[in-house]
C-alpha cells in the first residue's frame, strides 16, 4: 500500500538534510531571491492592507467569543443551571470541533477558492454565536457552541495559507504576527467588552453583539481577490507561470499527509509541536488551580490575571515578526533556531515565575514568559509557510493544530492533572520544563533541513513550469523523470527516465527483475516513487492514486494477475466498467460490444474467471482495459505463458486499439513480440534504462539483447 | 432431545451465524480476524440500553442512532487504525483489533455509559416486540423471534448487496485482487471503509440481538467463548462462504443444545465446540490450507531487532559498558523487592512483580512460537493454567521436579492441540488454541481427573517459597532460564528451521525440513516454558480455580508480545513490564489501564512498528556508537546548537 505507516521517530533518526549551496560568506542560500528589507508599511502599500486587516478583525472577533464564554460563565451557568464541569464541557466542545474541523476545512481550502470559504465559515460562526445568546435550553446552547466552533476551524488553515499567498516571503513573519496578535488583543479587551455588555444588557446581548462584528468583515472579504497559490515563491525564484493543459484530480488527503511528513524540517516541527502540546494544552487549567490554591485568587482575580497575561504575547508577537523576517533573510533555518531557543526559555520562565513571591511578581513572570512564546510564534508560522508545498499549505497548518491538541492535548491534561493531584500544582507545572526542552531540541535539529526543503518547493514549482512549457511545444504524452523506487529497503529503480510520445507503441524490454513492471506500477499510480516525477500532459501525477490516474485515461493490464478469479466473467466486466457504473445503458451496450468482439467471453459469461484458460484470462483482462477507453494503455506481459497463436490474436486486438488512437506501452519478455509491435523501444537492466530509441535500432544491439534472448529461450 | 430444545439450539446457532458473518466480511476484505467485532456490538447494546431505559428515547429512534453510530465507529476504526496498518503483517492487525476491543470494552464499562442496572433488570433489555409463545415445551420470547427473523434477513441482504450491486462487486473485486481493482478505478481504501462501516452496523445488530437472550446482562457475553463458536463456523466456511458459515453455525448451536439437554453440563458444550473446531481442521484441513496459501499475505512478520553491529561489539569500551549494563541490570532486579520506593518492598507489590516476571516468561515462550515459528496462540494462558494445576497435583514433590512436571504437562497439552492445526500452513492454530482456552476454563480445569478439587485448589507453599520475595526470585530464576533456552533455540538449527518454515513453508520443505514437526516442536518448547510460568502463578496465588485462567488473558498476552516487538526476547520482557509492571507500580486506575492495554498498545503499533524492543535497540546502538567513537579518538558529531552570537547579531543589525 502506498501510505504505509511512517514512523516519525525512525525517520528523524535517519534524516539527512537535502544538499544546499553555501555562498562565499558561509551563508546557506536557496534559489529564493529575497530582496532588501522592506518596511511592513511598504509591503502593505504594495500588496494591499485590506486582506490582512479583514482577516485580523475576524480573528479578533473569534477570540472575543471564546473569552466571552469564560467571562460570562457564571451568568450562563445561572441561566441554564449548569455545574462548573458542565460549563467547562460546553466551552471545550466548541474548541474540540474547531480542531477537528480544521483538517477537512484545510483540505477544502487546498482544493477550492479560499475567500468564499473564509466568508462562509465566518457567517456560520456568527450565526451560531448569535444563537448562543438566543439559546433557550442546554441542547440549543450545546448545538450553538458546537457549530460556532466548526466555523472557527477555518481560521488556522485558511487564513494563514491565504496570508502566505497574499504577502511576499520577506514580510511574512510580520504579516503573520499581526494576524496572530488578534488573539492577545481579544484576550485583553474581551473580558472588558463582554463583561461591560453583559453587565449593562445581560449576557445574551454580548453574544448577539458579536454578530455584526463578524458579518461585516466577512462580507467585506468577498471583495478580495483570491491570490494564486505559491505566487510569491514563484516570483522570488523567477519561475514562469503557465496554465495547465489538464485539470488534475486532487491528491487524496492520505498521500498529501504522507508527502508533508516526508519533508524533514516539517517533520521536526510537527514532532516539536506534538511534544509541546503536552505542556501548553494542560498548563492553563493547572495554572488556574495554582492561582486559586496557592495565591488564593478568586474567579475575578484569575480572569484579571489571564487578561493582563495576554499583554505578554502582545509585546512578543510584533517583535517576533520583525526578528523572524530579519533572521530569515540571513539564513532560512535561523528562525527555527529562535523558536527552539524560545520554547525552553518560555517553560523555564513560566516555572521560575511560579516560585516568585506575591501575585504581582508571578503576573510579571507570566507576562515575560508569554512575550517569549509570542516571539517564537511568527517565526514558526513563517517557516511552515515556506517549507510546505503551496498546494498543501492549508493542510500543513491544520496538522499543527492536530499535533498540538490530539497528541499532547489528550494526554497532557490527564498527566498534568494526576501530577497535580499527587504533588500539587506547582510541582506539576515544573514538569513542563521537560517537554519544553525536548521540543526545543527537536526544533533546533530541524533547522538544518529548512534551506533544502525550501529549495525542494522551488524546484517543484520550476519543474512544473518547464514541463508545461515543453508539453506546449509538442512534448510527450507521459514523461517519467529521475524515478527512484524501493520495495522496503531494496531499491529497484535508479533514476529512470521514460518518454512516451503521443500515439505511439512503446516497448519496454529487459531481463527478469529489471524493474519493467515496477515502472508501469509507478506510472499508473499503484506505487509512489521515493524520488522523481511522473508527468501526464505536462502535469505532475506522481502522487495521484491508481484510481484517479485511471480517470485521466491511463489504464493498465497487469501481467498474469489481471482478473478476479472468484467472480464470473460478467462480474469481472462489470467491475471493469465501474467508473461509469451509473450510466446503466452505456454499461449494457459496452458489455454487448465486448461479447461481440470476444465471442469466447460471451459463451463463458456465467463461468468463474478462475476456470478460464490463460489465453482467455488475458482476453478478459484486455476486454476490461478496453472498457475504460484509455488514452494510454499499459500492458504488462501480454504473451507470458501463452501459445503463439493465442498471442497473435491478442496482438491483433492491441493493434486495433492503437489504430483507434490509443497510445500503448507494452512490457515484454519476448523481444520478438515487442519489436513486431513497437516503434520505440526502451531497454532496462538492473533498474536502469540502458537504451531508449527506435525499435529497429535495438535489434542490432546484441550486447543488450543477448541476456533477454537467453532469458526468453528458457522461459518459452 | 425435545423439539423445543432443538428450536432453541437453532436460534442460538443463528446468533453464532450473524457473528460469523461479521468476521467473514472483514476477513474477506482485509485477511485477518477482527477481534473488536464482538466488543463493538457489546458497546452498541450497552449504549442502546442506556438510551432506551435511562433516557427514554423511543425504541426505533434509539435503534437508528445506535446502528448509525456503530457504522461510523467502524469507519473511524478503519480510517484511523486499519488503513494505517494496511502494509503491516496480519498478526499486527489482529493484535490491533484486540487492543481496540479492550478500548471499546473500557468505554462500555464507563459509569456514564452504563445503563442503570436496577432499572435494566426490572424492565429487561429493550425488545422490538414483546411476545411469549409456548412451542414444543419451550417459551419463545420476542428476543428469540427477532433473531429468527432478522438474522436470515440480514444475511440475505448482505449477500445480495455483495453479489448484485456495483459497490458490492467492487468490494469483492478489491478483496480478490486489490491491484486489478484499483486499475479498474475502484478506490480500495473506500471499499475497505465501506466494509468496516457495514461490519460496524452488523456488529451493533448482533449485539442488540444477543443482549436480550441473557437473563443477567453482561458485557462479556460476546467474549472469547462466543467468538470461538462463530470462528469455528467461519473456519468451516473457509472464511469466505456466507451460506456455509450460516449452516455450520446452526449445526454448532443444535449440537450444543443437544449435549446440554442430555447432560445439563455447560462445560461440556465448550468441549463440543472444541471438538468441532478440531474436527473441522482434521476433515477440511487440506482445503483450508490451500485457500490460505492462495492468499499469501495471511502470515507475515516484522523483522527482528538487529544485533549490535560487529565492529561496535568488538570495541573494548562497548564490551565494558555491556558488562556494566548487564551487571547493573542484574543487581537492580535482585534488589527490586528490597527497595523502599513505590512500595516495592511490600509483599503486595513484590507479589505483583513476581506475576510480572511470570508474564515475561509467557512472553518469551510466545516469542518462540509467534515471533519465530510464525504461529499464533490465542490460548497460551490456558497452558499456563495447565502448569499451575499440575503444581497442585504434585504438591509434595521438590520444587525443581514440580517445575519440570508443570512444563512437561503444558508441553503435552500443546502437542495434543497442535497436531491437527499445525499440519496446515496458516493461522489455524489461533482458532484451535482459542477453543482450547475456552474449553480449559469451561471443562478441563473442572475435571477431577486433572484438578484435585473442582471448586478450586489450595496450595501450601514449600518452606523454600514461604515469602513473596522467594516466589519473586523463583520467577526471576525461571525467566533467566527461559531467556537462556530461547536464545539457544534461536542460535541453533531448530531456530533457523522455525524461521525458514515461517518465511517460506514450501522452500523449507524442499530443503528437507518437516514443516509440521518444526511447528510442533516450537509449540512444545513454547508450551513447556508457559507451563513453568504456571508454577509462579500457583505458588504466588496459592488458591486458584478454573476462572483464574480465563481465555481473555491469552489475548492480553498476545498484545504484550506485540507491544514489546514480535520476535525479540528483550521485547517480550519489555512488553510484560509495560502491560503488567506499570499497573503493579502505579495501580490499576482507569488511566493506567487505558494506557497499558489499549491506547498505549495502539500508539506503539502505529508509531513504533518494531515495538518497544526497537526503541531499546536504537538507544543501545546510539550509546555503543558514541562509546566506540570516543575510544577511537574520533571527533564527536557536530553538536546542533543554535548559532547564538550570530543570531543575536542578525537580530540587532
Amino acid at each position: 500500500m502506498t501510505d504505509e505507516p511512517r514512523s516519525l521517530a525512525a525517520g528523524i533518526i535517519a534524516a539527512e538534510p537535502i544538499e544546499t549551496t553555501v555562498d562565499e560568506h558561509g551563508v546557506i542560500t536557496t534559489d529564493l531571491a529575497i530582496g532588501e528589507s522592506v518596511p511592513l508599511r511598504e509591503t502593505l502599500r504594495r500588496h494591499g492592507a485590506l486582506p490582512l486587516a479583514l482577516l485580523t478583525i475576524l480573528n479578533v472577533v473569534d477570540e472575543l467569543d471564546r473569552v466571552a464564554i469564560v467571562t460570562l460563565g457564571p451568568e450562563i451557568q445561572r441561566s441554564f443551571d449548569l455545574s462548573d464541569a458542565a460549563l467547562g464541557a460546553v466551552a471545550g466542545l466548541g474548541g474540540l470541533l474547531t480542531v477537528a474541523a480544521s483538517v477537512p476545512l484545510a483540505v477544502l481550502a487546498d482544493r477550492r477558492r479560499r475567500i468564499p470559504l473564509v466568508t462562509a465559515s465566518a457567517l456560520l460562526w456568527a450565526a451560531f454565536t448569535g444563537l448562543t445568546g438566543a439559546a433557550r435550553n442546554v441542547v440549543m446552547l450545546v448545538i450553538a457552541r458546537l457549530l460556532s466552533g466548526l466555523g472557527k476551524g477555518a481560521i488556522e488553515p485558511v487564513h494563514t495559507s491565504l496570508l502566505a499567498d497574499w504577502y511576499p516571503v520577506e514580510s511574512r513573519g510580520r504579516v503573520l504576527a499581526v494576524h496572530r496578535a488578534a488573539n492577545p488583543i481579544g484576550a485583553v479587551i474581551g473580558p472588558l467588552l463582554a463583561g461591560g455588555i453583559g453587565a449593562l444588557f445581560g449576557w445574551r446581548w454580548a453574544f448577539v453583539a458579536a454578530v455584526p462584528l463578524t458579518v461585516i468583515p466577512a462580507l467585506a472579504a468577498l471583495a478580495l481577490r483570491e491570490p494564486r497559490r505559491g505566487q510569491h515563491e514563484e516570483a522570488a525564484s523567477g519561475t514562469d507561470t503557465t496554465v495547465a493543459e489538464v485539470e488534475l484530480p486532487k491528491v487524496p488527503i492520505g498521500s498529501a499527509v504522507a508527502r508533508l511528513l516526508d519533508i524533514q524540517s516539517l517533520r521536526f516541527m510537527y514532532m516539536g509541536i506534538g511534544v509541546l502540546g503536552f505542556a501548553v494544552v494542560g498548563a492553563p487549567v493547572i495554572i488556574s488551580l495554582y492561582l486559586e490554591e496557592v495565591l488564593g485568587l478568586g474567579q475575578f482575580g484569575r480572569g484579571a490575571f489571564f487578561a493582563v497575561g495576554a499583554v505578554g504575547p502582545l509585546i512578543g508577537l510584533p517583535l517576533g515578526g520583525m526578528v523572524s523576517d530579519r533572521l530569515f533573510r540571513r539564513d532560512p533555518g535561523w528562525p527555527l533556531h529562535l523558536v527552539g531557543l524560545a520554547i525552553p526559555l518560555w517553560a523555564v520562565l513560566l516555572v521560575v515565575s511560579l516560585y516568585l513571591p506575591g501575585v504581582v511578581l508571578v503576573t510579571i513572570g507570566w507576562v515575560v514568559a508569554g512575550a517569549v512564546l509570542g516571539v517564537a510564534t511568527p517565526a514558526f508560522l513563517q517557516l511552515v509557510s515556506v517549507t510546505s508545498p503551496p498546494a498543501f499549505r492549508a493542510l500543513s497548518f491544520s496538522m499543527f493544530g492536530l499535533f498540538l491538541y490530539v497528541f499532547g492535548g489528550f494526554f497532557g491534561p490527564i498527566i498534568m492533572g494526576s501530577a497535580s493531584d499527587a504533588w500539587g500544582p506547582r510541582t506539576a507545572l515544573s514538569l513542563l520544563v521537560a517537554p519544553g526542552l525536548l521540543a526545543g531540541v527537536l526544533l533546533v535539529r530541524g533547522a538544518k533541513h529548512v534551506a533544502g526543503d525550501i529549495q525542494m518547493v522551488i524546484d517543484d514549482l520550476r519543474q512544473a513550469s518547464t514541463a508545461r512549457a515543453r508539453r506546449r511545444e509538442g512534448g510527450n504524452l507521459v514523461e517519467l523523470r529521475g524515478i527512484d523506487f524501493s520495495y522496503g529497503p531494496t531499491q529497484v529503480l535508479f533514476g529512470v527516465d521514460l518518454d512516451i510520445p503521443e500515439g505511439e507503441i512503446v516497448a519496454l524490454l529487459g531481463t527478469n527483475g529489471a524493474g519493467k513492471s515496477t515502472v508501469l506500477r509507478v506510472l499508473t499510480g499503484l506505487e509512489h516513487p521515493r524520488r522523481g516525477q511522473v508527468r501526464f500532459r505536462g502535469e505532475d501525477i506522481t502522487y495521484l492514486e491508481a484510481e484517479q490516474i485511471l480517470g485521466l485515461g491511463i489504464a493498465q493490464m497487469p501481467g498474469g494477475k489481471a482478473v478476479f478469479p472468484g467472480m464470473t466473467v460478467e462480474e469481472n466486466l462489470r467491475v471493469g466498467a465501474f467508473t461509469y457504473r451509473d450510466d446503466k445503458r452505456r454499461v449494457e451496450t459496452d458489455l454487448a460490444e465486448v461479447y461481440e468482439r470476444f465471442p469466447r467471453l460471451g459463451e463463458r459469461r456465467r463461468q468463474l474467471a478462475a476456470t478460464l484458460s490463460g489465453g482467455e484470462q488475458q482476453m478478459l483482462a484486455l476486454a476490461k482495459a478496453f472498457l475504460t477507453q484509455p488514452t494510454l494503455l499499459c500492458i504488462d506481459e501480454l504473451s507470458l505463458g501463452l501459445a503463439p497463436s493465442v498471442t497473435a490474436d491478442l496482438l491483433a486486438i492491441v493493434r486495433e486499439l492503437h489504430e483507434r488512437g490509443t497510445t500503448i506501452v507494452v512490457v515484454e519478455q519476448s523481444v520478438n513480440v515487442a519489436l513486431a509491435l513497437a516503434t520505440t523501444a526502451v531497454f532496462m537492466e538492473k533498474g536502469q534504462v540502458r537504451y531508449s530509441g527506435p525499435a529497429e535500432d535495438l535489434r542490432d544491439r546484441s550486447d543488450l539483447l543477448r541476456s533477454v534472448f537467453l532469458q526468453g529461450a528458457t522461459a518459452s | 432431545m425435545s423439539t423445543g430444545s432443538l428450536i432453541l439450539g437453532a436460534i442460538t446457532g443463528l446468533t453464532y451465524a450473524i457473528l460469523a458473518i461479521g468476521l467473514i466480511l472483514i476477513y474477506r476484505s482485509n485477511r485477518f480476524v477482527n477481534f473488536a467485532h464482538g466488543s463493538l456490538g457489546a458497546l452498541a447494546s450497552v449504549l442502546f440500553a442506556k438510551l432506551v431505559v435511562d433516557l427514554g428515547v423511543p425504541y426505533w429512534v434509539a435503534l437508528v442512532l445506535v446502528l448509525v453510530g456503530a457504522g461510523a465507529a467502524g469507519g473511524l476504526i478503519e480510517v484511523s487504525v486499519i488503513r494505517r496498518l494496511s502494509a503491516a503483517p496480519r498478526i499486527v492487525l489482529v493484535v490491533a483489533t484486540i487492543a481496540l476491543a479492550q478500548l471499546l470494552y473500557f468505554f462500555s464499562l464507563l459509569d456514564s455509559v452504563q445503563p442503570d442496572a436496577t432499572r435494566l433488570v426490572r424492565e429487561g433489555f429493550p425488545r422490538a416486540f414483546d411476545v411469549s409463545w409456548r412451542v414444543a415445551g419451550v417459551t419463545l420470547t420476542g428476543a428469540h423471534l427477532s433473531i429468527a427473523v432478522f438474522v436470515p434477513l440480514l444475511t440475505a441482504a448482505l449477500a445480495a448487496f455483495l453479489r448484485l450491486t456495483a459497490w458490492g462487486q467492487a468490494i469483492r473485486a478489491a478483496a480478490e485482487n486489490p491491484d486489478a481493482a484499483r486499475l479498474a478505478g475502484i478506490s480500495v481504501k473506500r471499499t475497505s471503509t465501506i466494509v468496516w462501516v457495514l461490519a460496524g452496523v452488523l456488529a451493533a445488530a448482533t449485539g442488540l440481538l444477543f443482549a436480550p437472550l441473557r437473563a443477567s446482562f453482561l458485557i462479556q457475553t460476546m467474549g472469547p467463548s462466543i467468538l470461538v463458536r462463530a470462528l469455528g463456523a467461519a473456519l468451516v466456511a473457509r472464511m469466505t462462504s456466507l451460506p456455509v458459515a450460516f449452516g455450520a453455525a446452526m449445526v454448532i448451536g443444535v449440537a450444543e443444545a443437544a449435549v446440554f439437554a442430555q447432560t445439563s453440563d455447560g462445560g461440556l458444550t465448550d468441549l463440543v465446540v472444541f471438538l468441532f473446531v478440531v474436527g473441522a481442521l482434521v476433515v477440511r484441513g487440506r482445503q483450508l490450507g490451500r485457500s490460505v496459501r492462495e492468499n499469501a499475505t495471511a502470515v507475515g512478520f516484522g523483522a527482528e531487532t538487529e544485533p549490535l553491529a560487529p565492529e561496535l561489539a568488538a570495541s573494548a569500551a562497548v564490551r565494558r559498558a555491556r558488562g556494566v549494563g548487564i551487571t547493573g541490570l542484574a543487581v537492580t532486579v535482585v534488589a527490586l523487592p528490597y527497595l523502599p520506593v513505590f512500595g516495592l518492598n511490600t509483599s503486595r507489590t513484590t507479589f505483583l512483580l513476581a506475576i510480572t516476571m511470570a508474564f515475561a516468561i509467557v512472553g518469551v515462550s510466545l516469542t518462540i512460537l509467534t515471533g519465530w515459528a510464525g504461529q499464533v496462540s490465542l490460548g497460551h494462558f490456558a497452558l499456563v493454567g495447565v502448569g499451575a494445576f499440575t503444581v497442585a497435583r504434585f504438591e509434595s514433590a521438590p520444587v525443581p521436579v514440580v517445575v519440570v512436571l508443570a512444563g512437561l504437562a503444558a508441553a503435552g497439552a500443546a502437542v495434543i492441540i497442535g497436531i491437527p492445526a499445525l499440519r496446515i500452513q496458516g493461522l489455524f492454530l489461533a482458532v484451535s488454541t482459542l477453543a482450547f482456552g475456552v474449553v480449559a476454563t469451561g471443562w478441563v480445569f473442572q475435571q477431577t481427573w486433572f484438578v484435585r478439587n473442582v471448586s478450586g485448589v489450595f496450595l501450601t507453599r514449600p518452606s523454600l517459597l514461604r515469602t513473596e520475595r522467594a516466589v519473586y526470585f523463583l520467577a526471576l530464576g525461571l525467566l533467566a532460564l527461559a531467556v537462556v533456552v530461547a536464545r539457544n533455540v534461536r542460535a541453533t538449527a531448530t531456530g533457523r528451521m522455525m524461521i525458514a518454515v515461517r518465511d517460506n513453508d514450501a522452500a523449507a520443505r524442499s530443503a528437507g525440513i518437516s514443516a509440521t514437526w518444526t511447528r510442533l516442536a516450537s509449540f512444545a518448547i513454547s508450551g513447556f516454558l508457559a507451563g513453568t510460568a504456571g508454577t509462579v502463578f500457583a505458588y504466588g496465588r496459592q488458591s486458584f480455580n478454573a476462572t483464574d485462567f480465563p481465555p481473555a488473558v491469552s489475548l492480553t498476552v498476545l498484545l504484550m508480545v506485540a507491544v514489546g516487538g514480535l520476535g525479540s526476547i528483550t521485547g517480550a520482557v519489555l512488553g510484560a513490564v509495560f502491560m503488567f509492571g506499570i499497573p503493579a507500580l502505579f495501580g490499576t486506575s482507569d488511566l493506567v489501564t487505558l494506557f497499558t492495554s489499549s491506547v498505549g498498545v495502539l500508539i506503539v503499533l502505529l508509531y513504533l512498528p518494531g515495538g518497544l524492543a526497537s526503541v531499546a535497540s536504537s538507544a543501545r546502538d546510539a550509546i555503543a556508537a558514541r562509546l566506540a567513537r570516543r575510544e577511537q579518538g574520533l571527533p564527536a558529531p557536530p553538536r546542533e546548537l543554535p548559532p547564538l552570537r550570530e543570531l543575536w547579531r542578525a537580530v540587532t543589525q
